[in-house]
């Protein structure tokens, strides 16, 4: 491995004009992937600034910002995961702000009708439910506090499948390899799925919280982009997709 | 760039670096009694049995902000080059092992003639060893090429998976299958497997070839 560090140093030199194009790099929470591309068009459209987006766990994201990963936005889907990098001096100051709530569902997978409450999930039927990973996934950790508050987690513990995030819940219920998915209502298609909306008591509200990062060279893009999502035409947008507006 | 010309890039940079790294090496490992040559050979085939995780966390180390490189004002995470250095890591052993073994099937004697007929050590390995070991060796080229096409753990843990950035071919079909794009998926997977099953047709016809050519020795060593 040492022997390629010189190779890799000389390419360095090479990569520095892709990397200064003038496109707006967002990480975003993997239960935005519905509404991204609308997103995305509408702010180029009006700001004339092309966006990129990088999905994942807003964990996972958080982490890859932590370690250097070029990002100019970061759209959790919660707020601890800002938390993290505002402690750690990683956010352009006074830029978070709460865009959406995001809502947990129960999507139907291989068993065709949803589960009509919670508590129903319980049923031995549900051999395989899947969540987003709890540890990272803002939406896997909502779903545990509702199982939790269902007083059901401990039933379900050993069929629980873990997902790598809430996109992945969803797309493990259409290929119809788990019985249903704690899945999240943005990615949710009438032509698709059949869900039930869990109630937002259930849990911890999913402060789906957006900021800026600091020391990249496009702040005021990044800014634009913050201030749109959070505006007349980005809230347009994501009530279309099914987010409880803030 | 699109995920297939990303991944172009990736693989043509990877694979120059593994053969500027690996055709050298190849050649001490079979050739040369190297000081500790068993270890060394030893670490670089780990990528080939190792959790494409466990390589992916040492490059996180290795280029990180924490890391040796970054010290130096080198920055490669999240960058097309991360995911050059995760492709070349993981190819390297496959050409350093067939190259080993092709460099070890050229007779001894061939080279030693070419010594006595007052060749320089330089012209003995350009001119009769590189020859007779081509066949082998570009077999070694092909399983790295491909095997650094495909790499996707330790590159999605390293540089991502930013389209148009880093997001590679492996990783795009990841992403539409997160996302439910199965028509997407299909055509790349469709694509990706009859590159594989091009690559390694190839890598057939290369090595049945090179012992259709395996010389005869013409100079015993020794003798009464």
């Amino acid at each position: 491995m040492r022997a390629l560090i010189p190779v890799a140093a000389l390419l360095v030199g090479c990569g520095s004009n892709t990397s200064g194009d003038a496109h707006l790099l967002v990480a975003a929470a993997s239960d935005l992937s519905g509404v991204m591309p609308a997103l995305a068009a509408a702010f180029e459209a009006a700001h004339g600034v092309p966006v990129v987006a990088t999905m994942g766990s807003s964990g996972q994201l958080a982490q890859q910002i932590l370690q250097g990963a070029p990002v100019d936005v970061f759209l959790s889907a919660d707020a601890g995961s800002v938390d993290q990098l505002e402690a750690r001096g990683r956010l352009e100051p006074g830029t978070r702000a709460v865009y959406a709530i995001g809502s947990l569902v129960l999507l139907a997978g291989r068993i065709s009708e949803p589960p009509e409450t919670l508590g129903a999930v319980a049923e031995t039927a549900y051999a395989r439910v899947a969540l987003a990973n709890p540890d990272h996934a803002p939406y896997g950790a909502a779903a545990r506090q509702a199982l939790e508050a269902a007083g059901i987690l401990e039933a379900v513990a050993g069929r629980l499948v873990i997902a790598e995030n809430v996109r992945q819940t969803v797309q493990f219920a259409e290929t119809r390899s788990v019985d249903v998915a704690i899945a999240a209502l943005s990615l949710m298609d009438s032509t698709r799925h059949r869900w039930t909306v869990v109630p937002a008591g259930a849990h911890e509200p999913l402060a789906q919280t957006a900021a800026v990062i600091a020391g990249r060279p496009q702040t005021a893009s990044a800014r634009a982009f913050v201030g749109f999502l959070t505006g007349e035409q980005g809230r347009e947008i994501l009530a279309r997709h099914r987010f409880t507006l803030p | 760039m699109s995920p297939l010309q990303l991944s172009g890039l990736v693989t043509v940079v990877a694979t120059t670096a593994i053969v500027a790294v690996g055709v050298p090496l190849a050649w001490l490992l079979a050739r040369q009694r190297l000081p500790g040559g068993v270890l060394i050979e030893t670490l670089i085939l780990l990528p080939l049995v190792l959790p494409p995780s466990v390589v992916g966390y040492y490059l996180l180390m290795g280029l990180g902000e924490a890391g040796p490189l970054a010290a130096v004002g080198v920055r490669l995470l999240f960058t097309w080059q991360g995911a050059a250095v995760a492709s070349a890591v993981v190819g390297l052993p496959l050409l350093v092992k067939s190259g080993k073994a092709a460099f070890a099937s050229v007779d001894a004697a061939l080279e030693d003639a070419a010594r006595v007929c007052g060749s320089s050590e330089w012209e003995v390995f350009t001119r009769v060893t590189l020859p007779l070991a081509r066949r082998g060796l570009a077999a070694g080229v092909v399983l790295a090429a491909a095997r650094a096409f495909g790499e996707f753990g330790a590159t999605l843990m390293v540089a991502g998976s930013i389209p148009g950035r880093t997001q590679t071919l492996p990783l795009a079909i990841y992403d539409a299958v997160q996302a439910g794009r199965y028509a997407d998926a299909h055509t790349l997977v469709l694509l990706t497997s009859v590159l594989a099953f091009l690559s390694l047709l190839l890598v057939a016809r290369l090595e049945r070839d090179s012992v259709m050519v395996r010389p005869h020795p013409v100079m015993p060593r020794g003798g009464p």
